[in-house]
């Protein structure tokens, strides 16, 4: 059997998802059974160019923020067979779409301050903006199960499977307490999960890293937030860390009470 | 039924002999809750404990399960647990008693589900009943489950000096006897026992259903507009039946594992709450509205699994769902308010 | 996994052989498969889980009667997961079998009765099985028509058995499609058309039908205008069972599985569950 050509690349992004990858350390030797890995820069000492491999399916981690990030994505989308959209940043836009509710000047000036005419930058887009996406890895950073899930599955040739229960399910399976219970906030009913409720399960409330569940009430979410005491500016915050330029306007404009 | 007394100092023993033969589940502490855990010193259990986070219902249908297992190399399909000893339940309260019972009539309903029996098989209950309403979202008194109702080999009634101990099934009377724990109970100890269980009746006494026509009365309100009205205060999360002693719903599905070597097939729990659980082969959704999908879940709790199995309800009254429910939805509201639509409810019936 | 046949109600696939695979259209492929031990012991309109080991587990119809041959066929169209790796899968290769499941076609409601079946698109596949039934004991039943519809003559399914269905079968075959090309001799347009268009006697026709939702509402419609009674006309139902025991709750409608009550229900009976053709 031949084994499936795999390449990871990143575009604007922490590269934490690859090192999400390189941490299955023990289940590694197993899956290059399965896998060939063609490219992986963050991995290897290969120092050729990075965009001239043929994949049967490139993982494609960061969000789309320069120039450069579309042509590459671009030429990736065109040498590989499927293309995974792997983790908040190219799912979403992910953190580094925070500025895209600044201004790219604003956001430069503030950064960069007197060199910011240097810096090049677009509005922060997902990997699907730009090229079509097949399947999506979500979270910040991605389930290293599931990222094993996913490459059985593909080496298999089956669609992996994408679980879009809410993060409350998943957190009373854990039998977490809920944090709501305790006094927090949390966005894990309007939430998508599969990622097994981790935030919760250690204090932290949901900041929705892996985007809005289907059909979420964002009605009632903005209730009980209120109730606790966040205003529509504590709201946007929260909504703003991972889905500033993934949630639909309308029901942005419902979950944060903002006209 | 026979009947022992069991000494207080000796629970801890009991629990210890259990542990030595079965895999022990029992209530113990986490983070101020409790949780039913798989306890290795009998030190650690809590008898006086509220409700758990989750029901015991995963010592005998867990969250998530390999149901078959094969070896693509060789071809030999891998018995699941097999040398696992049976668990054994210890200190479950009454509405959890009865939980376990309606799971197990759902699970062995002819064809009786292979693989939940044998997880199963040789499995022993030790019941625990309550004094005192858990908490105030709990709602046993009207489902009439604060009783244990048989589903147990020993049921623990705690009193003075210790815990009266009704005997249920041949495991239980041999357990009792080969331990050594138990005494036959004195007159003044009978007499005790019969005062605290007429307490817990009058405890109990507060119904605010009507169970002989419960059943028959949600489905003459399935279309009206309550449940669009319940619609808006739920988020479809299914933390109402994640939390359920009595929902049995779950998914089927195969996975690879050990670098695609060993294929399983995996069970885990699934909820009719969620958004995609309806969805067919082609794509439709026959329960795509949220409202629908909360209605399924009353109706089945509150009716269709009731008639199924001859009872007046299926749910529990354990109080988890309306506890965890951010939109404070409660089965017993939404039963009442079903029974005042009718005009059956307790508050009417003549 | 074992070669021994699993006890009843267990999740452990038996092993078949698929001794045949075939080609029907571009999508919909028919495999004919035999299990080790046993023949399947399937009715008409029953069901079994099939699978792959790692891709997952589909409810697939049966299409062939019982009649026929020890082995059974199964119509698979290619949507989804299980479905594309099966076809995959080449004549001498091995698929998993849970089943048979549900109660399947009312046969006995149909001996010395008119039948009248209606198939739409895929909704041939479990037909099929009535079909052949029907055929191998012929003097059971008495006028029998087949209506069948597709999008395109060349989505027909099993077209190049409605000869030997006409002849040796003596069934009226009526096959429709919503457009054709030039060269197609039948009717074009829907299969509700061809409803006004046949003999129908009421009260000793009973009518079997398969097909998506959609064709339900309208084929239920043209039904009623020709007075058929409710308690006469058999509905398929397409749901995503996961156990087939009436466990795990995915084809649940209102108080109904149809794992276990159907895939087959009579259409009274489905006015009492709303959800089931919504």
């Amino acid at each position: 059997m031949n084994k499936l050509r795999v390449a990871f690349y990143s575009l604007t992004s922490c590269e934490g998802c690859q090192l999400a990858f390189l941490e299955c350390e023990d289940r590694l030797l197993d899956i290059l059974q399965q896998v060939e890995i063609v490219r992986f820069r963050e991995a290897s000492s290969y120092e050729g160019g990075e965009l001239d491999a043929d994949a049967d399916v490139a993982f494609v981690e960061g969000s789309v923020s320069t120039a450069h990030d579309e042509s590459a994505v671009r030429t990736i989308r065109m040498r590989s067979r499927r293309v995974v959209a792997f983790g908040a940043c190219a799912d979403l836009g992910g953190v580094n779409a925070i500025k895209n509710r600044q201004g790219n000047e604003a956001a430069k000036e503030r950064v960069y301050g007197p060199y910011s005419s240097w810096i090049h930058t677009s509005d922060v887009r997902p990997v699907s903006a730009v090229v079509p996406v097949d399947f999506t890895l979500h979270g910040c950073p991605v389930d290293k199960d599931e990222l094993v899930r996913y490459l059985y599955a593909l080496a298999v040739g089956r669609k992996p499977a994408d679980p879009t229960a809410p993060v409350c399910f998943e957190c009373k399976l854990r039998e977490n307490i809920c944090l709501f219970h305790k006094g927090g906030t949390c966005m894990g009913p309007v939430v998508r999960g599969g990622c097994r409720a981790i935030c919760p399960a250690y204090g932290a409330g949901c900041d929705g890293c892996r985007g809005l569940a289907p059909d979420p009430n964002v009605a009632l979410m903005r209730t009980l937030l209120r109730e606790k005491g966040l205003n529509s500016e504590a709201i946007r915050r929260r909504v703003d860390l991972f889905n500033a330029s993934a949630v639909p306007e309308d029901l942005r404009r419902e979950l944060t009470g903002y006209a | 039924m026979k009947e022992k007394f069991l000494p207080g100092e000796r629970v801890e023993d009991l629990a210890e002999y259990l542990s030595q033969r079965y895999r022990l589940w029992a209530p113990a502490a986490k983070e101020g809750a409790f949780v039913f855990a798989q306890v290795v010193d009998a030190g650690d259990i809590s008898m006086d404990y509220s409700t758990t986070l989750l029901p015991p219902k995963h010592a005998f249908l867990p969250t998530a399960e390999i149901l078959a297992s094969v070896d693509l190399q060789t071809g030999e399909a891998d018995s699941v647990r097999p040398d696992d000893p049976p668990p054994a339940i210890f200190g479950v309260h009454p509405c959890d008693l009865n939980g376990l019972a309606r799971l197990d009539q759902a699970m062995r309903e002819p064809p009786a589900d292979a693989a939940y029996h044998r997880a199963n098989a040789g499995a022993f209950i030790v019941g625990l009943a309550c004094l005192k309403k858990c908490r105030p979202e709990a709602f046993c008194d009207s489902t009439e489950t604060f009783r244990p109702n048989g589903h147990f080999d020993l049921h623990l009634t705690p009193m003075e000096g210790g815990f009266w101990t009704s005997v249920q099934s041949d495991a239980g009377r041999a357990l009792a006897d080969d331990t050594g724990l138990f005494e036959v109970p004195t007159d003044r100890q009978r007499a005790e026992y019969e005062h605290v269980r007429r307490g817990i009746e009058t405890t109990f006494a507060g119904r605010r259903l009507n169970l002989k026509t419960l059943a028959a009365d949600l489905p003459k309100i399935y279309p009206h507009r309550m449940w669009e009205k319940l619609a808006e205060r739920c988020f479809s999360c299914g933390a109402c039946t994640a939390v359920c002693p009595t929902c049995v719903c779950f998914d089927v599905r195969d996975e690879m594992s050990d670098g695609c070597r060993t294929a399983n097939r995996c069970r885990s729990w699934d909820s009719c709450l969620l958004k995609d659980f309806a969805v067919v082969a082609g794509g439709e959704n026959f329960r795509g509205r949220r409202a629908e999908r909360i209605r399924h879940r009353m109706m089945r709790q509150g009716s269709y699994l009731a008639r199924r199995f001859g009872l007046p309800v299926f749910c529990v009254g354990c109080g988890r769902c309306p506890h965890v429910c951010l939109g404070k939805i409660s089965p017993l509201d939404v039963f009442e308010q079903c029974q005042k639509e009718v005009g059956s409810g307790v508050g009417r019936a003549a | 996994m074992s070669d021994a046949p699993p006890d009843q109600g267990d999740y452990r696939p038996e092993i078949a052989t698929a001794t045949e695979v075939r080609p029907l259209t571009a999508t919909e492929r028919l495999f004919h498969l035999i299990l080790p031990h046993r023949a399947l012991g399937h009715l008409p309109g029953q069901f079994v889980q099939v699978s792959l080991p790692g891709i997952g587990e589909a409810p697939i119809s049966v299409s062939s009667s019982f009649t026929r041959t020890s082995g059974f066929d199964l119509c698979i169209r290619r949507t989804g997961n299980v479905s594309e790796a099966l076809h995959r899968v080449k004549a001498g290769g091995r698929v998993g079998i849970r089943g048979p499941f549900g109660c399947g076609a009312p046969l006995e409601k149909c001996m010395g009765q008119d039948v009248l079946m209606i198939a739409g698109g895929l909704g041939l596949a479990p037909l099929r099985s009535l079909v052949q039934y029907i055929c191998d004991y012929r003097d059971r039943f008495k006028k029998v028509t087949l209506l069948i519809g597709a999008r395109t003559p060349e989505t027909l399914l099993f077209a190049d058995e409605y000869n030997a269905w006409r002849n040796e079968g003596k069934i009226n075959i009526e096959a429709t499609v919503d457009t054709a090309k030039k060269g197609w001799t039948g009717s074009v347009g829907l299969i509700t058309n061809l409803i006004p268009q046949i003999e129908i006697w009421p009260t000793s026709t009973v009518v079997v039908a398969c097909g998506p939702p959609i064709m339900y509402r309208f084929v239920m419609r043209k039904l009623q205008q020709r007075h058929i009674p409710d308690d006469r006309i058999y509905l398929s139902l397409e749901r995503r069972m996961k156990c087939g025991m009436g466990k795990c709750g995915h084809c649940q409608i209102n108080d109904v599985y149809v794992c276990l009550d159907g895939p087959v229900f009579r259409y009274d009976r489905l006015a009492a569950l709303p959800e089931a053709v919504s």
